[in-house]
Protein backbone atom coordinates (compact mmCIF):
# COMPACT_ATOMS: atom_id res chain seq x y z
CA UNK A 1 0.00 0.00 0.00
CA UNK A 2 1.28 3.44 -0.85
CA UNK A 3 -0.01 6.73 0.01
CA UNK A 4 -1.58 8.77 -2.80
CA UNK A 5 -2.88 11.94 -0.99
CA UNK A 6 -2.23 12.56 2.67
CA UNK A 7 -4.06 14.99 4.56
CA UNK A 8 -3.65 16.68 7.52
CA UNK A 9 -6.19 19.04 9.81
CA UNK A 10 -4.95 21.08 12.74
CA UNK A 11 -1.90 18.73 13.22
CA UNK A 12 1.24 20.51 14.73
CA UNK A 13 1.48 22.97 12.72
CA UNK A 14 -0.54 22.33 9.78
CA UNK A 15 -4.13 24.03 10.21
CA UNK A 16 -4.78 22.11 7.00
CA UNK A 17 -2.64 20.41 3.80
CA UNK A 18 -3.79 17.92 1.13
CA UNK A 19 -0.37 16.37 -0.33
CA UNK A 20 -0.27 14.40 -3.76
CA UNK A 21 2.42 12.01 -3.29
CA UNK A 22 4.31 9.91 -5.44
CA UNK A 23 5.68 6.33 -5.80
CA UNK A 24 9.56 6.38 -4.96
CA UNK A 25 11.23 9.03 -3.64
CA UNK A 26 9.03 11.81 -2.23
CA UNK A 27 11.79 14.64 -0.64
CA UNK A 28 10.63 17.29 1.64
CA UNK A 29 13.25 20.13 2.08
CA UNK A 30 13.22 23.31 4.42
CA UNK A 31 14.75 24.23 7.41
CA UNK A 32 14.29 23.16 10.97
CA UNK A 33 10.65 23.39 12.72
CA UNK A 34 9.01 24.21 8.88
CA UNK A 35 6.79 20.79 9.20
CA UNK A 36 9.35 18.62 7.80
CA UNK A 37 8.80 15.88 10.07
CA UNK A 38 4.88 16.53 10.94
CA UNK A 39 4.61 14.98 7.31
CA UNK A 40 5.98 11.95 8.81
CA UNK A 41 4.71 11.71 12.31
CA UNK A 42 1.03 11.49 10.38
CA UNK A 43 1.76 8.94 8.34
CA UNK A 44 3.33 7.09 10.92
CA UNK A 45 -0.18 7.69 12.84
CA UNK A 46 -2.12 6.17 9.68
CA UNK A 47 0.06 3.44 9.58
CA UNK A 48 0.52 2.56 13.64
CA UNK A 49 -2.38 5.01 15.27
CA UNK A 50 0.66 6.67 17.46
CA UNK A 51 3.73 8.70 16.73
CA UNK A 52 7.05 7.16 15.62
CA UNK A 53 8.33 10.38 17.25
CA UNK A 54 7.00 9.35 20.42
CA UNK A 55 4.76 12.24 21.07
CA UNK A 56 1.50 11.75 22.65
CA UNK A 57 -1.79 12.74 21.02
CA UNK A 58 -2.15 15.83 22.85
CA UNK A 59 1.11 17.55 21.90
CA UNK A 60 0.84 17.08 18.12
CA UNK A 61 -2.58 18.69 18.22
CA UNK A 62 -2.48 22.42 16.73
CA UNK A 63 -1.67 25.12 18.89
CA UNK A 64 -5.30 26.73 20.62
CA UNK A 65 -7.19 23.47 18.59
CA UNK A 66 -9.29 20.57 20.11
CA UNK A 67 -8.36 17.75 18.36
CA UNK A 68 -6.52 16.42 15.20
CA UNK A 69 -7.78 14.61 11.82
CA UNK A 70 -4.84 12.91 9.42
CA UNK A 71 -6.05 10.46 6.16
CA UNK A 72 -4.36 9.30 3.45
CA UNK A 73 -6.17 7.50 0.24
CA UNK A 74 -3.59 4.69 -0.74
CA UNK A 75 -3.56 1.83 -2.99
CA UNK A 76 -1.39 -1.07 -3.87
CA UNK A 77 -1.72 -3.09 -7.73
CA UNK A 78 -4.44 -4.75 -6.56
CA UNK A 79 -6.75 -2.31 -4.15
CA UNK A 80 -7.24 0.69 -2.53
CA UNK A 81 -8.33 2.18 0.54
CA UNK A 82 -9.32 5.29 2.33
CA UNK A 83 -8.01 5.64 6.21
CA UNK A 84 -8.77 8.51 7.80
CA UNK A 85 -7.73 8.97 12.13
CA UNK A 86 -8.96 11.99 14.50
CA UNK A 87 -8.43 12.43 17.85
CA UNK A 88 -10.44 15.12 20.03
CA UNK A 89 -8.38 15.54 23.18
CA UNK A 90 -9.82 13.57 26.44
CA UNK A 91 -11.68 11.47 23.63
CA UNK A 92 -9.92 9.03 22.24
CA UNK A 93 -8.75 8.04 18.56
CA UNK A 94 -10.92 6.80 16.34
CA UNK A 95 -10.35 5.14 13.18
CA UNK A 96 -12.65 4.82 9.78
CA UNK A 97 -11.23 2.73 6.83
CA UNK A 98 -13.33 3.13 3.77
CA UNK A 99 -15.96 5.12 5.34
CA UNK A 100 -16.25 2.11 8.36
CA UNK A 101 -15.38 3.02 12.32
CA UNK A 102 -13.14 0.29 13.55
CA UNK A 103 -14.14 -1.65 16.75
CA UNK A 104 -10.91 -1.69 17.48
CA UNK A 105 -8.04 1.49 16.97
CA UNK A 106 -5.60 -1.51 16.98
CA UNK A 107 -6.95 -3.14 13.87
CA UNK A 108 -5.66 -0.59 11.32
CA UNK A 109 -2.31 -1.47 12.27
CA UNK A 110 -0.83 -3.43 8.80
CA UNK A 111 -2.81 -1.62 6.44
CA UNK A 112 -0.14 0.64 5.67
CA UNK A 113 3.11 -0.64 6.99
CA UNK A 114 6.29 1.79 7.40
CA UNK A 115 9.78 1.84 8.19
CA UNK A 116 11.09 5.08 10.48
CA UNK A 117 14.40 5.91 10.23
CA UNK A 118 15.65 9.28 11.78
CA UNK A 119 19.08 10.29 13.82
CA UNK A 120 18.89 8.73 16.89
CA UNK A 121 18.35 5.24 15.39
CA UNK A 122 21.58 5.25 14.34
CA UNK A 123 22.86 4.17 18.01
CA UNK A 124 20.62 1.54 18.11
CA UNK A 125 22.97 -0.99 17.81
CA UNK A 126 25.16 0.55 20.63
CA UNK A 127 22.19 2.08 23.62
CA UNK A 128 20.47 -0.50 25.74
CA UNK A 129 18.20 -3.68 24.84
CA UNK A 130 15.23 -1.62 24.90
CA UNK A 131 15.19 0.11 21.77
CA UNK A 132 16.02 -3.41 19.43
CA UNK A 133 13.23 -4.74 21.23
CA UNK A 134 10.92 -1.61 20.09
CA UNK A 135 12.33 -2.10 16.56
CA UNK A 136 11.77 -5.85 16.71
CA UNK A 137 7.90 -5.64 18.37
CA UNK A 138 6.98 -2.92 15.91
CA UNK A 139 8.01 -4.74 13.11
CA UNK A 140 6.48 -7.75 14.60
CA UNK A 141 2.76 -5.76 15.39
CA UNK A 142 2.56 -4.42 11.75
CA UNK A 143 3.31 -8.45 10.25
CA UNK A 144 1.34 -9.92 12.58
CA UNK A 145 -2.36 -8.71 14.18
CA UNK A 146 -2.21 -11.83 16.60
CA UNK A 147 1.44 -10.20 17.95
CA UNK A 148 0.36 -6.65 18.84
CA UNK A 149 -2.68 -7.99 20.54
CA UNK A 150 -0.99 -10.77 23.06
CA UNK A 151 2.06 -8.27 23.04
CA UNK A 152 -0.69 -5.83 24.85
CA UNK A 153 -2.09 -8.58 26.71
CA UNK A 154 1.46 -9.99 27.84
CA UNK A 155 2.40 -6.04 29.48
CA UNK A 156 -0.36 -6.00 31.08
CA UNK A 157 -0.12 -8.90 32.64
CA UNK A 158 3.17 -7.85 33.24
CA UNK A 159 2.33 -5.34 35.31
CA UNK A 160 -0.67 -6.72 37.40
CA UNK A 161 1.94 -9.44 38.10
CA UNK A 162 4.59 -7.02 39.51
CA UNK A 163 2.00 -5.19 41.98
CA UNK A 164 0.83 -8.67 43.04
CA UNK A 165 4.44 -9.32 43.82
CA UNK A 166 5.03 -6.11 45.41
CA UNK A 167 2.21 -6.86 47.69
CA UNK A 168 2.94 -10.87 48.21
CA UNK A 169 3.16 -12.05 51.38
CA UNK A 170 4.24 -15.38 53.35
CA UNK A 171 1.31 -17.34 52.48
CA UNK A 172 -1.07 -19.75 50.41
CA UNK A 173 -3.65 -17.41 49.50
CA UNK A 174 -0.90 -14.65 48.31
CA UNK A 175 1.27 -17.38 46.77
CA UNK A 176 -2.39 -18.42 44.58
CA UNK A 177 -2.37 -14.77 43.36
CA UNK A 178 0.71 -14.56 42.27
CA UNK A 179 0.18 -18.04 40.23
CA UNK A 180 -2.50 -17.26 38.34
CA UNK A 181 -0.71 -14.24 36.96
CA UNK A 182 2.30 -16.10 36.04
CA UNK A 183 0.59 -18.76 34.69
CA UNK A 184 -1.07 -15.64 32.37
CA UNK A 185 1.90 -14.19 31.63
CA UNK A 186 3.70 -17.61 30.39
CA UNK A 187 0.49 -18.16 28.10
CA UNK A 188 1.52 -14.29 26.69
CA UNK A 189 4.80 -14.28 27.07
CA UNK A 190 5.35 -17.82 25.60
CA UNK A 191 3.40 -16.67 22.38
CA UNK A 192 5.86 -13.68 22.06
CA UNK A 193 8.99 -15.10 22.45
CA UNK A 194 7.91 -17.97 20.27
CA UNK A 195 6.82 -14.90 17.45
CA UNK A 196 10.18 -13.32 17.72
CA UNK A 197 12.81 -16.35 17.29
CA UNK A 198 10.24 -17.39 14.04
CA UNK A 199 10.65 -14.07 12.88
CA UNK A 200 14.57 -13.52 13.97
CA UNK A 201 15.80 -15.80 10.87
CA UNK A 202 13.88 -14.21 8.09
CA UNK A 203 14.90 -10.86 9.68
CA UNK A 204 18.59 -11.76 9.69
CA UNK A 205 18.65 -12.53 5.98
CA UNK A 206 16.64 -9.65 5.02
CA UNK A 207 19.48 -7.25 7.40
CA UNK A 208 22.68 -9.12 6.30
CA UNK A 209 21.65 -8.81 2.19
CA UNK A 210 21.35 -4.85 2.77
CA UNK A 211 24.51 -4.54 4.91
CA UNK A 212 26.48 -6.65 2.31
CA UNK A 213 25.25 -3.58 -0.22
CA UNK A 214 25.91 -0.28 1.55
CA UNK A 215 28.75 -1.76 3.59
CA UNK A 216 30.10 -3.48 0.95
CA UNK A 217 31.60 -6.36 3.16
CA UNK A 218 31.72 -7.69 6.69
CA UNK A 219 29.10 -9.98 7.93
CA UNK A 220 26.20 -9.08 9.63
CA UNK A 221 23.90 -11.53 11.71
CA UNK A 222 21.01 -11.18 14.06
CA UNK A 223 20.55 -13.34 16.80
CA UNK A 224 17.22 -13.07 19.98
CA UNK A 225 18.87 -13.17 23.25
CA UNK A 226 16.84 -13.39 26.17
CA UNK A 227 17.20 -14.83 29.75
CA UNK A 228 13.48 -17.63 28.95
CA UNK A 229 15.40 -19.66 26.57
CA UNK A 230 19.51 -19.95 26.43
CA UNK A 231 20.57 -19.05 22.90
CA UNK A 232 21.73 -22.47 21.68
CA UNK A 233 18.29 -23.86 23.09
CA UNK A 234 16.83 -21.26 21.18
CA UNK A 235 19.14 -22.34 17.99
CA UNK A 236 18.60 -25.50 18.11
CA UNK A 237 14.52 -25.63 18.88
CA UNK A 238 14.60 -23.29 15.41
CA UNK A 239 17.04 -25.24 13.77
CA UNK A 240 14.86 -28.87 14.10
CA UNK A 241 11.99 -26.63 12.42
CA UNK A 242 11.19 -28.08 9.28
CA UNK A 243 11.67 -26.10 5.62
CA UNK A 244 12.37 -22.43 5.71
CA UNK A 245 11.18 -20.71 8.85
CA UNK A 246 9.25 -18.14 8.24
CA UNK A 247 6.51 -16.50 11.20
CA UNK A 248 4.15 -19.04 10.60
CA UNK A 249 6.62 -21.32 12.42
CA UNK A 250 5.96 -19.53 15.86
CA UNK A 251 2.87 -22.10 16.45
CA UNK A 252 5.18 -24.45 16.52
CA UNK A 253 7.29 -23.13 19.05
CA UNK A 254 4.72 -21.80 21.59
CA UNK A 255 4.55 -25.46 23.69
CA UNK A 256 8.77 -26.14 24.04
CA UNK A 257 8.69 -22.35 25.00
CA UNK A 258 6.17 -22.39 27.44
CA UNK A 259 7.82 -25.00 29.13
CA UNK A 260 10.91 -23.47 29.30
CA UNK A 261 9.47 -19.70 30.60
CA UNK A 262 7.62 -21.76 33.41
CA UNK A 263 11.15 -23.36 34.72
CA UNK A 264 12.45 -20.19 34.11
CA UNK A 265 10.24 -18.66 36.48
CA UNK A 266 9.94 -21.52 38.78
CA UNK A 267 14.00 -20.56 39.06
CA UNK A 268 13.56 -16.96 40.40
CA UNK A 269 10.55 -17.37 42.11
CA UNK A 270 11.34 -16.72 45.75
CA UNK A 271 14.06 -13.85 44.32
CA UNK A 272 10.90 -12.54 42.82
CA UNK A 273 9.07 -12.31 45.67
CA UNK A 274 11.85 -11.01 47.65
CA UNK A 275 12.21 -8.03 45.29
CA UNK A 276 9.00 -7.90 44.43
CA UNK A 277 8.99 -7.75 40.19
CA UNK A 278 9.67 -10.33 37.62
CA UNK A 279 13.11 -11.11 36.31
CA UNK A 280 12.36 -13.35 33.40
CA UNK A 281 10.23 -12.53 30.51
CA UNK A 282 10.62 -10.99 26.87
CA UNK A 283 10.70 -7.79 28.27
CA UNK A 284 14.24 -8.44 29.42
CA UNK A 285 15.02 -9.95 25.65
CA UNK A 286 17.20 -7.96 23.20
CA UNK A 287 18.28 -8.20 20.12
CA UNK A 288 21.99 -9.18 19.64
CA UNK A 289 24.00 -7.51 16.21
CA UNK A 290 27.11 -9.26 15.22
CA UNK A 291 29.65 -8.08 13.06
CA UNK A 292 31.78 -11.09 11.58
CA UNK A 293 31.17 -13.00 14.39
CA UNK A 294 32.13 -10.47 16.82
CA UNK A 295 29.26 -8.45 19.27
CA UNK A 296 28.87 -4.86 17.28
CA UNK A 297 27.75 -3.67 20.98
CA UNK A 298 30.94 -3.92 22.08
CA UNK A 299 33.59 -3.09 19.83
CA UNK A 300 31.60 -1.23 17.21
CA UNK A 301 33.19 2.10 15.65
CA UNK A 302 30.82 4.89 15.16
CA UNK A 303 31.06 4.02 11.43
CA UNK A 304 30.34 0.40 11.39
CA UNK A 305 27.08 1.00 14.22
CA UNK A 306 25.49 3.41 11.64
CA UNK A 307 26.23 1.13 8.84
CA UNK A 308 24.66 -1.82 10.85
CA UNK A 309 21.60 0.83 11.73
CA UNK A 310 21.06 1.47 7.77
CA UNK A 311 21.25 -2.57 7.53
CA UNK A 312 18.80 -2.78 10.51
CA UNK A 313 15.86 -0.58 9.39
CA UNK A 314 16.19 -1.35 5.37
CA UNK A 315 15.92 -5.25 6.53
CA UNK A 316 12.88 -4.16 8.30
CA UNK A 317 11.41 -2.35 5.42
CA UNK A 318 12.28 -5.30 3.36
CA UNK A 319 10.85 -7.50 5.30
CA UNK A 320 7.42 -5.73 5.96
CA UNK A 321 7.42 -5.53 1.87
CA UNK A 322 7.72 -9.46 1.23
CA UNK A 323 4.51 -10.81 -0.31
CA UNK A 324 3.78 -7.62 -2.18
CA UNK A 325 2.35 -5.62 0.43
CA UNK A 326 4.34 -2.59 0.16
CA UNK A 327 6.22 -0.53 3.12
CA UNK A 328 6.53 2.90 2.99
CA UNK A 329 9.57 3.74 4.11
CA UNK A 330 10.33 7.55 6.62
CA UNK A 331 14.04 8.57 6.52
CA UNK A 332 13.71 11.47 8.99
CA UNK A 333 16.80 13.76 8.60
CA UNK A 334 18.90 10.72 8.32
CA UNK A 335 21.78 12.42 5.90
CA UNK A 336 22.68 15.20 8.40
CA UNK A 337 24.19 11.49 10.77
CA UNK A 338 25.36 10.23 7.46
CA UNK A 339 28.62 10.63 5.34
CA UNK A 340 28.11 11.50 1.53
CA UNK A 341 29.20 7.79 0.47
CA UNK A 342 26.77 6.33 3.25
CA UNK A 343 23.61 8.78 2.30
CA UNK A 344 23.99 7.63 -1.34
CA UNK A 345 23.71 4.13 -0.89
CA UNK A 346 20.85 4.71 1.85
CA UNK A 347 18.97 6.52 -1.16
CA UNK A 348 19.57 3.71 -3.64
CA UNK A 349 18.40 1.15 -1.36
CA UNK A 350 15.26 2.66 -1.09
CA UNK A 351 14.40 3.19 -4.42
CA UNK A 352 13.46 -0.78 -4.38
CA UNK A 353 10.55 0.07 -2.18
CA UNK A 354 7.48 1.25 -3.26
CA UNK A 355 7.65 4.67 -1.57
CA UNK A 356 10.11 6.62 0.52
CA UNK A 357 9.83 10.11 2.48
CA UNK A 358 12.59 11.70 2.98
CA UNK A 359 13.24 14.95 4.91
CA UNK A 360 16.47 17.34 4.83
CA UNK A 361 17.42 20.43 5.70
CA UNK A 362 19.34 20.61 2.33
CA UNK A 363 18.47 19.48 -1.24
CA UNK A 364 19.43 15.73 -2.37
CA UNK A 365 23.20 15.89 -4.04
CA UNK A 366 23.17 16.25 -7.60
CA UNK A 367 23.91 12.93 -8.83
CA UNK A 368 22.57 10.67 -6.29
CA UNK A 369 21.40 7.73 -7.75
CA UNK A 370 17.46 7.85 -7.77
CA UNK A 371 17.45 12.25 -7.52
CA UNK A 372 16.54 12.27 -10.81
CA UNK A 373 13.11 11.28 -10.49
CA UNK A 374 12.11 11.75 -7.37
CA UNK A 375 9.21 14.07 -6.12
CA UNK A 376 11.13 17.10 -4.47
CA UNK A 377 9.25 19.60 -2.17
CA UNK A 378 9.73 22.38 -0.03
CA UNK A 379 8.26 22.92 3.62
CA UNK A 380 8.19 25.93 5.07
CA UNK A 381 5.71 27.66 8.02
CA UNK A 382 3.57 25.26 7.76
CA UNK A 383 3.31 25.00 3.92
CA UNK A 384 4.32 22.61 1.24
CA UNK A 385 5.17 23.44 -2.30
CA UNK A 386 6.07 20.60 -5.02
CA UNK A 387 8.63 21.96 -6.90
CA UNK B 1 -15.51 33.43 27.82
CA UNK B 2 -18.67 33.97 29.90
CA UNK B 3 -19.80 30.23 31.49
CA UNK B 4 -23.19 29.22 31.88
CA UNK B 5 -25.54 30.56 34.96
CA UNK B 6 -24.05 28.50 38.22
CA UNK B 7 -27.46 26.52 38.72
CA UNK B 8 -26.77 25.21 34.80
CA UNK B 9 -23.40 24.61 34.94
CA UNK B 10 -23.97 22.52 38.27
CA UNK B 11 -26.40 20.54 36.01
CA UNK B 12 -23.53 20.40 33.30
CA UNK B 13 -20.94 18.88 35.93
CA UNK B 14 -22.90 16.79 37.60
CA UNK B 15 -24.11 14.66 33.96
CA UNK B 16 -20.79 14.74 32.58
CA UNK B 17 -19.74 12.58 35.78
CA UNK B 18 -21.87 9.85 34.42
CA UNK B 19 -20.07 6.92 32.44
CA UNK B 20 -20.14 7.30 28.93
CA UNK B 21 -21.22 11.32 28.91
CA UNK B 22 -18.31 13.84 27.99
CA UNK B 23 -18.82 17.25 27.76
CA UNK B 24 -20.76 17.96 24.51
CA UNK B 25 -22.95 15.61 25.87
CA UNK B 26 -23.26 16.87 29.23
CA UNK B 27 -23.94 20.10 27.75
CA UNK B 28 -26.67 19.11 25.20
CA UNK B 29 -28.75 17.28 27.70
CA UNK B 30 -28.30 19.97 30.58
CA UNK B 31 -29.57 22.57 27.63
CA UNK B 32 -32.34 20.08 26.52
CA UNK B 33 -33.58 19.90 30.65
CA UNK B 34 -33.82 23.28 31.15
CA UNK B 35 -35.78 24.22 28.28
CA UNK B 36 -38.53 21.89 29.06
CA UNK B 37 -41.31 22.04 31.62
CA UNK B 38 -40.90 21.70 35.05
CA UNK B 39 -43.39 18.76 35.02
CA UNK B 40 -40.75 16.93 32.72
CA UNK B 41 -37.98 17.75 34.89
CA UNK B 42 -39.43 16.42 37.83
CA UNK B 43 -40.58 12.57 36.36
CA UNK B 44 -37.26 12.61 35.30
CA UNK B 45 -36.10 13.38 38.88
CA UNK B 46 -38.53 11.14 40.83
CA UNK B 47 -37.47 8.30 38.23
CA UNK B 48 -34.07 8.45 39.19
CA UNK B 49 -34.78 8.73 42.86
CA UNK B 50 -37.66 6.27 42.97
CA UNK B 51 -35.11 4.11 41.16
CA UNK B 52 -32.03 4.32 43.15
CA UNK B 53 -34.58 3.72 46.49
CA UNK B 54 -35.94 0.51 45.27
CA UNK B 55 -33.38 -1.47 43.73
CA UNK B 56 -31.10 -3.42 45.98
CA UNK B 57 -28.29 -5.96 45.61
CA UNK B 58 -30.07 -9.37 45.44
CA UNK B 59 -28.26 -11.08 48.71
CA UNK B 60 -27.74 -14.70 46.57
CA UNK B 61 -26.42 -13.51 43.19
CA UNK B 62 -25.57 -10.02 43.53
CA UNK B 63 -27.65 -8.71 40.39
CA UNK B 64 -29.94 -5.58 41.06
CA UNK B 65 -33.68 -6.46 42.09
CA UNK B 66 -36.32 -4.63 43.81
CA UNK B 67 -37.21 -7.90 45.69
CA UNK B 68 -34.88 -9.58 47.68
CA UNK B 69 -33.96 -12.47 46.39
CA UNK B 70 -34.14 -11.73 42.61
CA UNK B 71 -36.74 -13.59 40.37
CA UNK B 72 -34.26 -15.80 39.10
CA UNK B 73 -32.68 -16.85 42.31
CA UNK B 74 -36.25 -18.10 43.66
CA UNK B 75 -37.44 -18.93 39.96
CA UNK B 76 -38.20 -22.93 41.11
CA UNK B 77 -38.25 -24.00 37.20
CA UNK B 78 -34.61 -22.65 36.81
CA UNK B 79 -31.73 -25.42 37.65
CA UNK B 80 -30.34 -24.46 41.02
CA UNK B 81 -27.08 -26.83 40.87
CA UNK B 82 -25.69 -24.92 37.61
CA UNK B 83 -24.32 -21.05 38.19
CA UNK B 84 -23.13 -18.60 35.65
CA UNK B 85 -20.42 -16.52 37.14
CA UNK B 86 -20.18 -13.14 35.59
CA UNK B 87 -18.75 -9.77 36.26
CA UNK B 88 -21.32 -7.10 36.17
CA UNK B 89 -24.82 -7.48 36.67
CA UNK B 90 -25.04 -6.48 32.91
CA UNK B 91 -23.76 -9.41 31.93
CA UNK B 92 -26.73 -11.61 33.58
CA UNK B 93 -29.07 -9.25 30.76
CA UNK B 94 -26.88 -9.81 28.24
CA UNK B 95 -26.66 -14.02 28.89
CA UNK B 96 -30.72 -13.85 29.73
CA UNK B 97 -31.43 -12.39 26.31
CA UNK B 98 -30.39 -15.46 24.46
CA UNK B 99 -32.70 -17.23 26.34
CA UNK B 100 -30.41 -20.49 26.47
CA UNK B 101 -29.55 -20.39 30.04
CA UNK B 102 -31.50 -22.23 33.11
CA UNK B 103 -28.99 -22.40 35.75
CA UNK B 104 -28.65 -19.34 38.24
CA UNK B 105 -26.22 -16.21 38.17
CA UNK B 106 -23.06 -15.24 40.29
CA UNK B 107 -22.29 -11.40 40.29
CA UNK B 108 -18.60 -11.00 41.06
CA UNK B 109 -18.72 -7.05 41.00
CA UNK B 110 -15.29 -6.61 38.94
CA UNK B 111 -12.57 -8.80 37.98
CA UNK B 112 -9.09 -9.31 40.03
CA UNK B 113 -6.60 -6.19 39.31
CA UNK B 114 -3.73 -5.84 41.83
CA UNK B 115 -3.40 -2.43 39.70
CA UNK B 116 -6.19 -1.25 41.26
CA UNK B 117 -5.67 -2.52 44.23
CA UNK B 118 -8.35 -4.88 43.77
CA UNK B 119 -7.91 -8.75 45.02
CA UNK B 120 -10.15 -11.92 46.06
CA UNK B 121 -11.61 -9.82 49.17
CA UNK B 122 -13.20 -7.21 46.87
CA UNK B 123 -15.14 -9.23 44.94
CA UNK B 124 -17.88 -11.34 45.29
CA UNK B 125 -15.76 -14.56 45.83
CA UNK B 126 -16.90 -16.16 49.44
CA UNK B 127 -20.37 -16.03 48.58
CA UNK B 128 -19.78 -17.46 45.76
CA UNK B 129 -17.93 -20.89 47.93
CA UNK B 130 -21.00 -20.11 50.74
CA UNK B 131 -23.30 -21.46 47.39
CA UNK B 132 -21.60 -23.82 45.97
CA UNK B 133 -20.84 -25.28 49.61
CA UNK B 134 -24.20 -25.03 50.80
CA UNK B 135 -26.69 -26.25 47.88
CA UNK B 136 -26.26 -28.88 45.44
CA UNK B 137 -23.94 -26.82 43.01
CA UNK B 138 -22.66 -29.24 40.84
CA UNK B 139 -21.28 -27.01 37.82
CA UNK B 140 -19.83 -23.68 37.64
CA UNK B 141 -19.45 -21.75 34.59
CA UNK B 142 -17.24 -18.96 34.02
CA UNK B 143 -18.61 -16.20 32.14
CA UNK B 144 -16.01 -13.49 32.32
CA UNK B 145 -14.40 -11.66 29.62
CA UNK B 146 -11.63 -12.85 27.61
CA UNK B 147 -9.19 -9.90 28.58
CA UNK B 148 -6.00 -10.31 30.98
CA UNK B 149 -7.72 -9.62 34.00
CA UNK B 150 -10.86 -11.99 33.68
CA UNK B 151 -8.41 -14.60 32.14
CA UNK B 152 -6.45 -14.52 35.41
CA UNK B 153 -9.86 -14.58 37.80
CA UNK B 154 -10.96 -17.42 35.55
CA UNK B 155 -8.26 -18.82 36.47
CA UNK B 156 -8.20 -17.96 40.40
CA UNK B 157 -11.74 -19.13 40.67
CA UNK B 158 -11.51 -22.70 38.60
CA UNK B 159 -8.47 -23.29 41.41
CA UNK B 160 -10.59 -22.47 44.68
CA UNK B 161 -13.29 -24.32 42.62
CA UNK B 162 -11.61 -27.10 41.51
CA UNK B 163 -10.71 -28.60 45.10
CA UNK B 164 -14.54 -28.68 46.05
CA UNK B 165 -15.69 -30.90 43.53
CA UNK B 166 -17.73 -28.99 41.09
CA UNK B 167 -17.24 -29.03 37.20
CA UNK B 168 -15.71 -25.70 36.21
CA UNK B 169 -16.34 -24.60 32.78
CA UNK B 170 -15.65 -21.23 30.67
CA UNK B 171 -16.95 -19.84 27.92
CA UNK B 172 -15.97 -20.92 24.53
CA UNK B 173 -14.14 -18.49 22.45
CA UNK B 174 -14.45 -18.23 18.24
CA UNK B 175 -16.34 -17.36 15.57
CA UNK B 176 -18.90 -15.29 15.51
CA UNK B 177 -22.23 -17.10 14.03
CA UNK B 178 -23.24 -16.05 10.42
CA UNK B 179 -19.47 -14.97 9.72
CA UNK B 180 -17.20 -16.02 7.05
CA UNK B 181 -13.88 -18.28 7.74
CA UNK B 182 -12.13 -15.72 5.66
CA UNK B 183 -12.90 -12.19 7.49
CA UNK B 184 -12.15 -13.45 10.84
CA UNK B 185 -8.97 -11.89 12.57
CA UNK B 186 -6.25 -14.55 12.78
CA UNK B 187 -6.19 -14.80 16.45
CA UNK B 188 -10.01 -15.48 16.56
CA UNK B 189 -9.90 -18.12 14.07
CA UNK B 190 -6.75 -19.39 15.92
CA UNK B 191 -8.21 -19.97 19.08
CA UNK B 192 -11.50 -21.42 17.38
CA UNK B 193 -9.14 -23.92 15.82
CA UNK B 194 -7.59 -24.52 19.04
CA UNK B 195 -10.69 -25.18 21.08
CA UNK B 196 -12.86 -26.74 18.15
CA UNK B 197 -14.50 -29.93 20.02
CA UNK B 198 -15.29 -33.33 18.28
CA UNK B 199 -18.45 -33.43 15.52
Amino acid sequence: MWIRTLRLENFRNYERLELELEDGLNFLHGPNGSGKTSVLEAVSYLAVARSLKGASDNEVIRWGQQGFGVGADARSEESSISIVLKYVRGGGKRVTVDGTALTRLSDVVGLLRVAWFCPEDTWVTKGGPAERRRLLDMTLCQLDAGYLRTLADYRRTLRQRNEALLAWTPGAESDRIVDVWTERLVEYGSKVIAARLAFLPRFSIAVARVHQHVAGGGELNLEYRGNVVPAADARSLVDDLPGDVTLAAQHDLVEPVRERFRDALERVSEDERRRGFTLVGPHRGDLEVRLDGRVLRQFGSQGQHRTAAIALKLGEAAVLDEEGHGVIVLLDDILSELDAERGEALVECTSEFGQTLMTSTRLLPEGYAGAGKSAVFRVEGGEVVRQ
Amino acid sequence: MAGFPPALDRLVQTLGRLPGIGRKSATRIALKLVSSSEAECRELADSIVDARSRTVRCSECGSFTEDDPCSICTDTRRDPSVICVVERASDVLALERTGRFRGRYHVLGGVLSPLDGIGPENLRIDSLLARVTSRQVTEVILALNPTAEGEATALYLARILGSRGVTVSKLASGLPVGGDLDLADELTLGTALEERRAF
